[in-house]
């Protein structure tokens, strides 16, 4: 069952990052509904993003995410 | 006090040595003429090899990786040396292969001009990549390659592109080389698991009527080979291997039963389906070893030792998750595991072994067909050498028929399936490992698909054993084809050069051998030789590999023969 997801990610603060999140979202054919991005410190840049998804795939998505290596920190909750 | 300046191209090389890389596999170009002209004094220090295509390039780093458990180091040029070298990246990608792909760029003011050979290497790469960085200055180079390799390397390996411009090459920086140490918190890889988890899984292990290990290669990837034997042998558990966790266990073991998968051995398939407790160590249930996942291992709790988090239970369920390294968890288990007999259950897998006729069909006497050859291979050479393999049906008579005693002596490419992949491949594990007997099983379709590696080979005099396995069919397919396709063979047949005059023109010795009763000589022989040595076998044209579990069915469906 699809449901609308809030993705907060902390990622680092340098060119091709926002390249390499969005990929992950393109290769498992999520749609982003909401991209929102902000410097919040010097080395670190929080993307929020909301998308439409079964809970299956934003399951992976969100491994797939932690796991990167410019990827400092990750959260993803259901929205009501 | 000032530190001394030197070039970026100079600063990169020094990095590498800093890294204690000792060979690089490369091919030049306009955008890193400045890195060239740098190794030119670093020739005594870094064994550049030549090969003649990128791909070869990045497949003889792969094999590098493999063979020896160091990170592959490759060059290619910006632009389309770059672009040859995707195939390879993401093949290192399924295969968590640690290399660093060094890529050259234009120069930063020309980036985003439709500069000759400009190509955004870094978007391009992205989706295959374990981690990538485009230097654009030639201070970030020593960091930069630092944390290169410490990716690369680091918890489950893969594969890192860095990109250089040709301005980043070639000015000046001051160098100071401090290996790459991630802040804590940045740390990707931690075991997760508590006394709790270990001692549940234990438990579990201790009180299952019929539990199996899976090796995966994440034991090799974790040096955990020794440690995985003690576990099992403490436990008296049968073991079996995924395609990438062969030699991780000795084939002669006497826990040891085969193969896992769409080719695999029919008793470790039908294990799965009989086991209660199955404790998979460094593997990630790909579909090759599932098959239909609804019904697999219906009746084994599963537990899942794993570092990359994000497999755990990406494709089945897993029962207790143990996140971390495989050497870490097989020690910390092993004296919690109590010897049991479990005799019921080893005579069932005696017996499954016993019903496996498809050994029998495929090693008769008198027929030429690929498992004669690669069995000819493992007993005269008593299971030392180390097999590379390209992709096809020989790759999985290789997996099938092969013996080893050593661990890292298997290389094939599992994740991606890429033809091509083997005679670089071998290349690069000969290279990382000259003391030992390299031996590369390939088809004539994937051997034409990197032949001309075969003039790496004689330039810089790569002793290696090429056993081609000549059907005179792109193999794999035509056996899908006769077998879910009507036999509708579209485009599976090859028109072959004479294979015997092209590694002549290369100065390889070469042999074909055409029956049976000339095998073993055939391959005393090659085995006897002291360099590079190339022996054809004409194998019968319409083999097919069994045992075989057809797409979408369960491992209970295995066949070990046609159906007729
Ligand atoms: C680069 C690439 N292209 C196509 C395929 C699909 N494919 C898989 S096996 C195979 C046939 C291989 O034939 P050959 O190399 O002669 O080996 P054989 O199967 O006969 O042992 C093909 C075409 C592939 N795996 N990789």
């Amino acid at each position: 069952m699809e449901k609308t997801y809030k993705i907060t990610a902390v990622i680092e603060n340098r060119i091709a990052v926002l390249n390499k999140i969005t990929s992950a979202f393109l290769k498992r054919h999520v749609n982003i509904e909401s991209l929102n991005t902000e410097k919040t410190t010097p080395e670190a840049i929080t993307i929020t993003i909301m998308a439409h998804v079964p809970q299956e795939t934003m399951q992976r998505l969100a491994a797939q995410l932690g796991s990167m290596w410019d990827v400092i920190s990750i959260t993803c909750k259901e929205e009501k | 006090m000032k530190k001394e300046e030197i070039t970026g191209a100079e600063a990169l090389l020094r990095s590498l040595s800093a890294e204690a890389v000792e060979d690089v596999f490369g091919y030049p170009g306009g955008s890193i003429i400045p890195l060239y002209n740098a190794l030119y004094d670093y020739r005594d220090r870094l064994n550049h090899i030549l090969v003649r295509h990128e791909q070869g390039a990045v497949h003889a780093a792969q094999g590098y990786a493999r063979a020896s458990g160091r990170v592959g180091v490759c060059f290619a040029t910006a632009g389309p040396g770059a672009t040859n070298l995707i195939t390879g990246i993401a093949d290192a990608q399924m295969d968590s292969t640690p290399i660093v792909c060094i890529t050259a760029q234009v120069a930063k003011d020309n980036l985003g001009t439709h500069f000759f050979q400009e190509a955004d290497t870094i978007s391009i790469t992205n989706p295959i990549t374990k981690w990538s960085y485009e230097i654009t200055h030639a201070r970030e180079v020593a960091p930069v390659i630092a944390k290169a390799f410490h990716i690369a390397r680091s918890g489950r390996p893969g594969p890192v592109l860095v990109s250089i411009t040709r301005n980043a090459q070639t000015e000046c920086t001051e160098y100071e080389y401090v290996p790459h140490v991630p802040r804590p918190e940045l740390e990707k890889y931690r075991s997760e698991y508590t006394e709790a988890f270990l001692s549940e899984a234990a438990e579990t292990i201790n009180t299952a009527a019929r539990p199996m290990i899976i090796v995966g290669q994440g034991v090799t990837l974790a040096g955990a080979e020794d440690d995985v034997r003690a576990l099992a042998e403490a436990g008296n558990i049968p073991v079996v291997s995924t395609l990438l966790g062969i030699s991780a266990f000795p084939t002669g073991h006497r826990l040891f039963h085969g193969n896992v998968g769409m080719h695999g051995n029919y008793a470790p398939n039908l294990m799965t389906q009989n086991a209660d407790v199955i404790l998979a160590i460094g593997m990630r249930f790909s579909d090759r070893v599932t098959g239909n996942v609804a019904r697999y291992a219906p009746h084994a709790k599963i537990i899942h030792v794993e570092i990359d988090r994000a497999e755990i239970g990406k494709t089945v369920r897993v029962d207790i998750p143990l996140i971390g390294d495989a050497r870490e968890a097989a020690q910390a288990l092993t004296p919690r595991i109590e010897n049991r007999d479990r005799a019921d259950w080893h005579r069932f897998i005696e017996g499954l072994k016993a019903a496996d006729t498809s050994r029998r069909t495929a090693l008769r006497d008198g027929y030429l067909g690929m498992a004669a050859a690669v069995d000819a291979v493992a007993r005269l050479g008593s299971g030392e050498a180390l097999v590379v393999t390209d992709v096809g049906q020989h790759q999985m008579f290789s997996a099938l028929y092969s013996r080893f005693v050593r661990p890292r002596s298997m290389i094939t490419s599992g994740g991606l399936g890429t033809m091509g992949f083997g005679l670089p491949a071998a290349i690069g594990a000969k290279v990382a490992r000259p003391d030992r007997e390299v031996v590369l099983f390939v088809g004539d379709g994937g051997l034409q698909m990197s032949l001309q590696e075969l003039g790496t080979v004689m330039q810089s005099d790569v002793g290696l054993k090429i056993v081609l396995l000549n059907n005179s069919f792109l193999g794999m397919v035509r056996q899908w084809q006769e077998m879910f396709f009507d036999r509708r063979y579209s485009f599976v047949e090859m028109a072959n050069p004479d294979f015997l005059q092209i590694a002549a023109a290369y100065g390889i010795p070469a042999r074909r051998v055409e029956s049976r009763c000339e095998l073993d000589s055939a391959v005393g022989q090659m085995l006897a030789a002291k360099g590079a040595y190339f022996l054809e076998v004409v194998v019968e044209n319409e083999e097919n590999v069994f045992p075989m579990i057809p797409a979408g069915a369960a491992l209970d469906d295995i066949l070990m023969q046609q159906k007729t």
